[in-house]
């Protein structure tokens, strides 16, 4: 029997310690010391009383419903594994390096066909980061800059975000979408555009393989912000409203979700599904891939966040380059076009940036914030 | 097998190993809430838990090799997420300390003691000491046996019933502190040796003891 601490033989004319009484009723002390416990307990109300409240504290706890894991922590468990394979299936194309990087995160042993989890962990320290979906755990970024970060998802870029909110408090009330004045200055490099189904593209950029773009240095991009960006961006041609802002982008980010979980994870098709150009897909000259089209010229219809690099551009502008967005919906708002960019919130919940269609690094065209709770 | 025809979880991460990309995942939906449990309850905290749950799920997919087969996968699983719950206490450990003048704890008047609210519960949970409190959590609020429990916590089975009993013991004081103004009786005797409520209630959260 291996129970903690030394025991101490209780004064017959003072209480047993608290240990002391525990250890009795989970009959783990010593015979004759249990027998000085017992005689003692026999005599006293009072230790009597506690362990009989000790015991009733076992029922109480057995009584308590266990809660059920939020459908948000689902998602994002299944996201982030969806992650980790993606990343590992680049690591192993890739060869050497990746073996390392996986090894460095669990800080366990040589081989990783060794490495147990279940296998105390506690002191490696660098597993914290590990698979989190934030930027930098990319398809080739740097695994040690997610790694190293310990703090929540939502709050990464907490200060940025939060003196962009404070701002476009003051100014959204006389600053105008700035749709009129969209020029494209960014064009599509590097990238994969993955259409997904109806209505959704599903936007992937391979970095690293070929350093960072010209045109996403230009448009302030920085390199610690060049990863995938996951989400589906979607043309639900939802009209958007305050008022209902919270079932609307609970709805989005449902469908958001279904997207993702459909789309394949390895090898992008590009075919092009828009619901908002399914005519022109479905018509005879409309050829090529919805990359090929959307870079020609990214304005049309407004499309110009399906583009990585200007979706990446615009969550800079919005002080949300850390964060991975949960859904993107080029759509409407209160009657006019705009596009809704859902975020995790601090602490909880959604932080809902509705931005013109031609956000872009050094102009948001910012037309409403709202956080909604979960 | 298991009895609804569907993979077993020894199975599935068989599977996983092999490639399949679902069975991992498969896996975690289906002991999502035991493990979610755990890990709230572990950390006292919904954000912590998700985080902490991550990190161990993440590593547990990427370590599954690693899995041994001397212990049911569950009883894996439940140890990577309290070694990833208890990592993730221990960074949190430089924010302030749990209020000590028990205000968290609901203060009532009235003499109901067996109202005992579950905030009450999770404050007093949070003030046990690290290591009875992860013994309590699986034994009293999961219903695991002592023995996989001790699997879980690699440790004796009667270190396991020690620190539960001593967890009860201790919640016990706490609630009953907080709980109810009902006196202790035998006022005559060392209250200080006897109750000691006020240690408990001075510790911070995820402090260990030397155990």
């Amino acid at each position: 029997m291996n129970v903690s601490g030394p025991y101490e033989v209780p004064v017959p004319s003072e209480h047993p310690n608290n240990d002391l009484l525990a250890d009795l009723a989970a009959e783990v002390l010593p015979d004759d010391l249990a027998g000085h416990v017992q005689a003692h307990v026999m005599e006293c109300s009072r230790c009597a009383a506690l362990l009989a409240d000790a015991e009733s504290v076992r029922a109480m706890l057995l009584q308590i419903e266990p809660e059920q894991m939020p459908a948000e922590v689902l998602t994002r468990l299944e996201r982030a594994f969806q992650i980790a394979r993606r990343e590992d299936e680049a690591a192993a194309a890739a060869g050497d390096g990746s073996e390392t990087r996986v090894l460095g995160r669990l800080s366990l042993g040589t081989d990783a066909g060794r490495t147990d989890p279940g296998r105390r962990i506690a002191r490696s320290g660098n597993v914290a980061g590990a698979g989190r979906i934030v930027p930098s755990a990319g398809l080739t970024g740097s695994i040690a800059a997610g790694g190293a970060k310990t703090g929540r998802l939502s709050r990464m870029s907490a200060p940025a975000q939060s003196a962009r909110r404070q701002a476009i408090e003051e100014q959204k009330a006389d600053k105008p979408s700035r749709l009129a004045k969209f020029a494209p200055a960014l064009k599509i490099a590097a990238g994969v555009l993955v259409v997904v189904g109806v209505g959704a593209t599903l936007v992937q950029v391979r970095d690293g393989l070929g350093g960072q773009s010209e045109d996403s240095a230009a448009s302030g991009v920085s390199a610690a912000a060049n990863a995938p960006i996951i989400a589906p961006v979607q043309s639900t041609k939802t009209d958007y409203a305050k008022k209902s802002l919270p079932t609307q982008v609970k709805t989005l980010i449902t469908s958001s979700q279904k997207l993702l979980a459909e789309s394949p994870p390895e090898q992008p098709k590009v075919e092009a599904q828009d619901s908002d150009e399914t005519a022109r897909a479905s018509s005879p000259k409309a050829s090529g891939s919805a990359f090929a089209r959307e870079s020609s010229d990214p304005t049309v219809q407004g499309q110009l966040l399906r583009s990585p690099e200007a979706l990446r551009a615009c969550l800079v502008a919005i002080g949300a380059e850390q964060v991975q967005p949960l859904a993107v919906d080029l759509a409407r708002y209160a009657g006019r076009e705009a596009a809704v960019i859902v975020l995790p919130g601090d602490g909880g919940g959604y932080d809902v940036w509705v931005v013109a269609r031609d956000c872009r690094a050094d102009s948001d065209g910012a037309i409403d914030f709202v956080h909604v709770k979960s | 097998m298991n009895d609804d025809g569907e993979p077993d979880d020894r199975r599935l991460l068989a599977d996983h190993l092999a490639g399949n990309p679902d069975a991992f995942t498969t896996l975690v939906r289906r002991h999502r809430d035991r493990l979610w449990a755990v890990a709230l309850r572990t950390t006292g905290d919904p954000e912590d838990a998700a985080d902490a749950l991550q990190d161990a799920l993440i590593s547990a997919l990427r370590g599954a090799a690693g899995y041994r087969g001397d212990a049911a996968v569950t009883t894996w699983l439940h140890r990577v997420v309290i070694n990833a719950s208890l990592d993730r206490i221990r960074r949190r450990q430089a924010r302030p300390a749990v209020p000590l003048d028990g205000h968290e704890l609901q203060s009532r008047t009235d003499d109901h003691a067996a109202t005992v609210t579950r905030l009450d519960i999770r404050a007093a949970l949070a003030r046990l000491p690290e290591p009875q409190r992860v013994a309590l959590i699986l034994v009293d609020l999961e219903d695991m046996s002592v023995a996989e429990t001790a699997q879980i916590l690699e440790v004796p089975e009667g270190t396991v019933k020690s620190r539960c009993s001593r967890a009860r013991t201790a919640m016990a004081v706490m609630l009953r502190d907080v709980g109810t103004s009902r006196p202790v009786e035998g006022g005559n005797r060392t209250d200080t040796q006897h109750v000691q409520a006020g240690e408990s209630l001075t510790r911070r959260p995820g402090s260990g003891e030397g155990w």
